[in-house]
């Protein structure tokens, strides 16, 4: 598995199918965003995830 | 909910933080439920020059690791959704002067809630973070008992955080957290109490005592003991 590097929004944003609303900022809904495959991502945003049935890993594999 | 063998105290919500350079992966598994997940991804320059910024470093939780994620109660999930809510309507509103500071002070909320949360979780898992209390102690005796200390020189909070598998952040909040005092501060207390039981062995030299217990030069063991005890060694021997 490819490790993608996201170090805009804008790339996050696209990675994941969603409109980008501003460029220093975004939230995603990862339970409406479409393009959601198995991925990893090295990624240079501070990121805040709230999970409710938290299938997301993150550190080290 | 249980990870590995170990009980959490509440599964209604997660909470991850990811610094910048850190990887994220995400496994769909075929047919299996969609998380229902929300992210909120922001630049470090969206905080350039805010009060937010100096304060980022306070939230140590940004370097934790998967294991020592933030488990919400259903209340607490609630708090962190409506701010998370309110960031969202924000990025629906067209930016304007104002934007940028809404956002910075609702993320600051934000991180101040999970503060108080990880706060309450080190409280409610006491009889774990003893545990880690007690092998911190453990590892603090076997690492003069074993010598290392001479090879190795004095031990930073990392060496211990890496032995009991944490990450050193979540280690010396959580020992600040159930005693009080920095993990950088009891290794120091403990090197104190073991340079005053040396000192009063007379067959023992500056020198040797300093080796003894990792420092580099005696100088530094000197300095060392004059900061933590407010005397020399030497002074400390004759006022005993």
């Amino acid at each position: 598995m490819d490790i993608i590097t996201a170090d805009t929004i804008q790339q996050y944003n696209q990675f994941f199918g969603v409109k980008t609303m501003h460029p220093k900022i975004g939230i995603i809904h990862f339970y409406r965003s479409e393009n959601q495959p198995t991925h990893k991502i090295d990624i240079w945003l501070l990121c805040f995830i709230l999970s409710e049935n938290s299938r997301n890993n993150h550190g080290l594999w | 909910m249980d990870y590995g063998k170990t009980k959490y105290d509440f599964d209604d919500g997660t909470v991850i933080c990811l610094a910048p350079g850190q990887t994220i992966g995400v496994h769909r598994m075929p047919d299996g439920p969609v998380p229902v997940a929300i992210g909120l991804m922001f630049h470090p320059d969206l905080l350039h020059g805010t009060d937010l910024a100096k304060k980022m470093k306070q939230f140590t939780f940004f370097s934790y690791m998967s294991n020592e994620a933030l488990h919400l109660s259903s209340g607490e999930c609630a708090i962190i959704q409506n701010y998370m809510d309110n960031i969202n309507r924000e990025l629906e509103h067209p930016v304007d002067k104002f934007s940028r500071q809404l956002f910075v002070s609702n993320i600051e909320v934000l991180l101040n809630y999970c503060m108080r949360f990880y706060e309450r979780q080190f409280v409610t898992r006491e009889d774990l973070n003893n545990d880690v209390l007690a092998r911190f102690e453990l590892l603090l005796n076997e690492y003069w008992d074993s010598g290392e200390a001479k090879i190795y020189g004095l031990p930073t909070v990392k060496y211990f955080a890496d032995k009991i598998c944490l990450s050193p952040n979540y280690f010396g909040d959580l020992i600040k957290s159930v005693t009080g005092k920095s993990a950088q501060e009891r290794i120091q207390s403990k090197i104190i109490e073991m340079s005053k039981e040396a000192i009063l062995n007379p067959h023992l030299s500056t020198k040797q005592i300093a080796d003894m217990l990792g420092f580099q030069y005696p100088q530094h063991f000197l300095r060392f003991f004059k900061k933590q005890v407010g005397c020399t060694p030497k002074e400390y021997k004759q006022n005993y």
